[in-house]
């Protein structure tokens, strides 16, 4: 089921309405609740994989009370077997198809052919957000971080949660797992903070990014019938339909968490204006960047072991990161690209420099600033061609086209990418200074004009939904 | 709660009205509807003379007829290629063109529906173009409820069949449009073609002439609603008789599985000449069509 589509918002009314009111009293009863909706909700999708979802869920849950015990040894098995077990089901269904093709043509340069035989199953949608959350919770018991959950609907609910379920923001159970044990009480506030998420979420998914996809999508799949310009708009115009894609769905995410009590993690912290890499990893899906930190670049030494190990520790974790996103070399040379662009920062000692808010109390930017903002958004727009690019060769074949294509023919009015790209980073930038707390007018007329203008643009986009790009990751 | 869920209601209420409130005032703009109606809704009253031809339907099909019945049923490949007031001439029967723009098969049965529900009918002529059996239907229900006279019912499953937000303002803004007594816009594009009546459209374009693509074969696979429509048509003592549609791209195999339909296949008729795009008929191309249409249903119906 899409956040976006009619059916969300039949069964979201629904399942709000027996949490709040059928089984207000019963935390049990609402847990329950909140599992059996979160399965129904993943089903209307998939109901061939939930099968894999609560198998996954069971055995992070028995892993849990194993790496536990005070017998060191026997811990380090049932963390290794929880490590085997996640990374196998990412294995098996993300990575099988490109590693045996990978070793296949590996084996053909050197004279030997092969017939491999490839999986043709459907990539689960959401496998390797629920893996990580599985992972994180058996990492932090077996670092005495959290002490394993006893009530396994509890757990599951955690793994589960269906707000988060297919798109993240990938949660920690030090976080999410004391809210879902604890009763939750109504509150208007945070209620009335939920439905401004979900719209502003909305618009930035069906307004803006779904209406940016559909001039830029035919230019990504014919580039070679565009020129220059053209595809220099197209790369600006996937920047901002990732981000207001991506954001959309976290803001969605956290909206309706926030419906029904639960405070989820920020994902987005307006990355596109940050004023190096670093700040934007710091602002870019947050949770991901957070869990590749705590679980992979402090366990391998992070940047305490001299400069070289650094070095080292900072490639592997945006080299792993592309690869997260696909199983595909286009995905690992955008994290190769964005290692090599926060390298310079390492070197320089410079990568924690910018950790406060652009221009926080002042109306504009200084220039210093909004020039550092345009190289690193241009930075990243340039890395974003190969996460858009269906392989690597089309990647580089886009890109020399921005350079080469120099002809009248084959160019598009861009108007659409402009405005709409405008209005994301100017309410952005009217909003930046807290992302959970949208700023919203405090004269009524004009913020019920905001919100009757921004519904009435989701109704009528509202049908031909399209699905959110981090649901096949 | 009981605050947060009032001031939820009372919000989607006063929503619901400003979109009540803004419709009306488009509607009743007089010189200005037009022009709004098109920024805002994306008129589409040229399309095919939907608004005409449906409301002509609902006369004719409430008028006595001394001959037997013929529907021609199907999308523009059949109100723009079949002339009804030929096949009237040469086959002794009463037909009517109810295709309209886009339709198809699922949105045809519907509309077969409503149909029977008005009178019996004799031969229903299914006009089959291939690519339009594959569209989902939202095209149609689009032109159904913004452009055409169907019945308030009909109009409603239609819009509950196609949840999306730009149809349901349609729809709302079509009762608005009929309640305030605002006049119906009906654009007469010379360019799109001139109604003949019995639901039929002359297209006024040239001929295309030159046509430099090869014909290939393309098989045409059976599709959902089809077994419904023969069905439909068995219950209401109708005979079905489905139409393939030329075109100068494709020669349509059909496959195994028509075998226990009546069939008629226009695969010959393919001269450029006749045509203004790859399957729709200029108005000479059309009649000379109709005519040997004709003589096939009735090579058919012997």
């Amino acid at each position: 089921m899409l956040f976006n589509s009619f059916e969300f918002f039949g069964f979201l009314p629904i399942v709000f309405a027996l949490y709040w009111f059928v089984f207000q009293r019963k935390i049990v009863l609402q847990n329950l609740l909140i599992l059996l909706a979160s399965y129904f909700f993943y089903g209307w999708w998939s109901w061939q994989f939930m099968g894999l979802l609560l198998l996954s869920t069971t055995l992070d849950y028995f892993y849990g009370f194993g790496v536990s015990s005070s017998n060191k040894k026997k811990a380090k098995v049932f963390l290794w077997l929880s490590i085997f077990n996640n990374l196998g089901i990412l294995a098996i269904f993300k990575y099988y198809n490109f590693f045996v093709t990978q070793f296949q043509e590996g084996l053909e340069l050197i004279g030997f052919h092969t017939n491999p035989v490839l999986l043709n199953v459907a990539l689960p949608v959401g496998i390797s957000f629920y893996t990580f959350h599985g992972m994180s919770y058996v990492f932090d018991i077996y670092r005495n971080h959290q002490r394993p959950v006893k009530n396994f609907i509890d757990y599951a609910v955690f793994v589960s949660f269906f707000p988060l379920l297919v798109a993240g923001p990938i949660e920690r159970a030090g976080h999410l797992l004391p809210q879902v044990q604890k009763a939750r009480k109504f509150s208007y506030q945070q209620a009335l903070e939920g439905c401004r998420l979900i719209l502003w979420g909305l618009f930035k998914k069906v307004v803006i990014a779904d209406a940016i996809a559909q001039v830029i999508d035919p230019i990504f799949t014919n580039y070679i019938d565009y020129n220059s310009p053209t595809l220099f708009l197209a790369a600006i115009g996937f920047a901002f339909q990732i981000y207001g894609d991506f954001s959309g769905y976290s803001d969605i995410a956290l909206g309706t968490a926030k419906l029904f009590g639960f405070e989820l993690l920020s994902n987005f912290r307006f990355p596109y204006f940050s004023r190096d890499i670093a700040e934007f990893w710091r602002r870019w899906h947050i949770s991901l960047s957070s869990w590749f930190k705590d679980y992979l670049y402090i366990p391998l030494g992070g940047s305490r072991q001299g400069l070289s190990k650094s070095v080292r520790n900072t490639f592997i974790i945006f080299l792993v990161s592309g690869f997260w996103h696909g199983a595909s070399w286009n995905f690992i040379v955008w994290g190769f690209i964005h290692a090599c662009g926060f390298l310079p920062l390492l070197l320089l000692k410079r990568n924690r420099k910018n950790t406060d808010t652009v221009a926080l109390n002042k109306h504009l930017p200084s220039l210093k600033e909004l020039r550092q903002m345009i190289l690193t958004f241009v930075f990243v727009t340039f890395a974003w061609i190969f996460f858009r690019a269906e392989n690597l060769e089309n990647a580089i074949g886009f890109i020399s086209c921005i350079f080469t294509n120099w002809t009248q023919l084959g160019m598009i009015s861009g108007k659409s990418i402009v405005v709409l790209g405008s209005i994301l980073l100017l309410i952005d930038w009217y909003l930046r200074h807290n992302e959970r707390q949208l700023r919203v007018p405090t004269w009524q007329p004009l913020r019920m004009a905001i919100y009757f203008s921004f519904a009435l643009a989701i109704w009528l986009k509202l049908g031909g939904e399209q699905t959110f790009i981090y649901f096949q990751f | 709660m009981r605050k947060f869920l009032f001031r939820l209601f009372q919000l989607g209420f006063f929503f619901f009205i400003s979109i009540i409130v803004g419709l009306t005032l488009i509607a009743l703009s007089t010189n200005w509807t037009l022009k709004i109606e098109q920024k805002t809704l994306g008129h589409q009253t040229h399309w095919g003379s939907s608004w005409e031809r449906i409301s002509e339907f609902e006369i004719w099909v409430n008028q006595k007829s001394s001959k037997p019945r013929g529907l021609i049923i199907g999308s523009s490949t059949a109100y723009r290629n079949i002339n009804p007031h030929i096949l009237d001439q040469t086959t002794d029967l009463n037909w009517f063109n109810y295709a309209s723009s886009g339709q198809p098969p699922i949105i045809s049965l519907q509309l077969l529906k409503h149909a029977f529900s008005k009178d019996k009918f004799d031969y229903i002529l299914l006009d089959i173009y291939e690519p339009v059996t594959q569209l989902d239907g939202l095209e149609s229900a689009h032109d159904l409820i913004y452009n055409s006279t169907l019945d308030w019912w009909n109009k409603t499953k239609l819009v509950c069949s196609y949840p999306q937000g730009k149809l349901w303002l349609r729809y709302f803004y079509f009762f608005i449009k009929q309640l305030v007594a605002s006049k119906p816009h009906i654009i007469l594009d010379p360019k799109n073609g001139t109604y003949l009546k019995k639901g039929f459209v002359c297209s006024n374009q040239p001929s295309i002439s030159q046509w430099n693509k090869k014909q290939t074969n393309k098989a045409l696979n059976r599709f959902a609603s089809l077994s419904e429509i023969d069905a439909l048509c068995k219950t209401n003592g109708a005979k079905l008789i489905l139409n393939i549609s030329p075109s100068l791209e494709h020669k349509y195999i059909l496959q195994e599985n028509f075998k226990e339909y009546s069939i008629i296949s226009n695969d010959e008729f393919n001269n450029p000449d006749w045509f203004y795009d790859s399957h729709h008929m200029t108005c000479e191309g059309a009649n000379l069509y109709s005519h040997r249409l004709s003589s096939k249903f009735k090579a058919k119906i012997k």
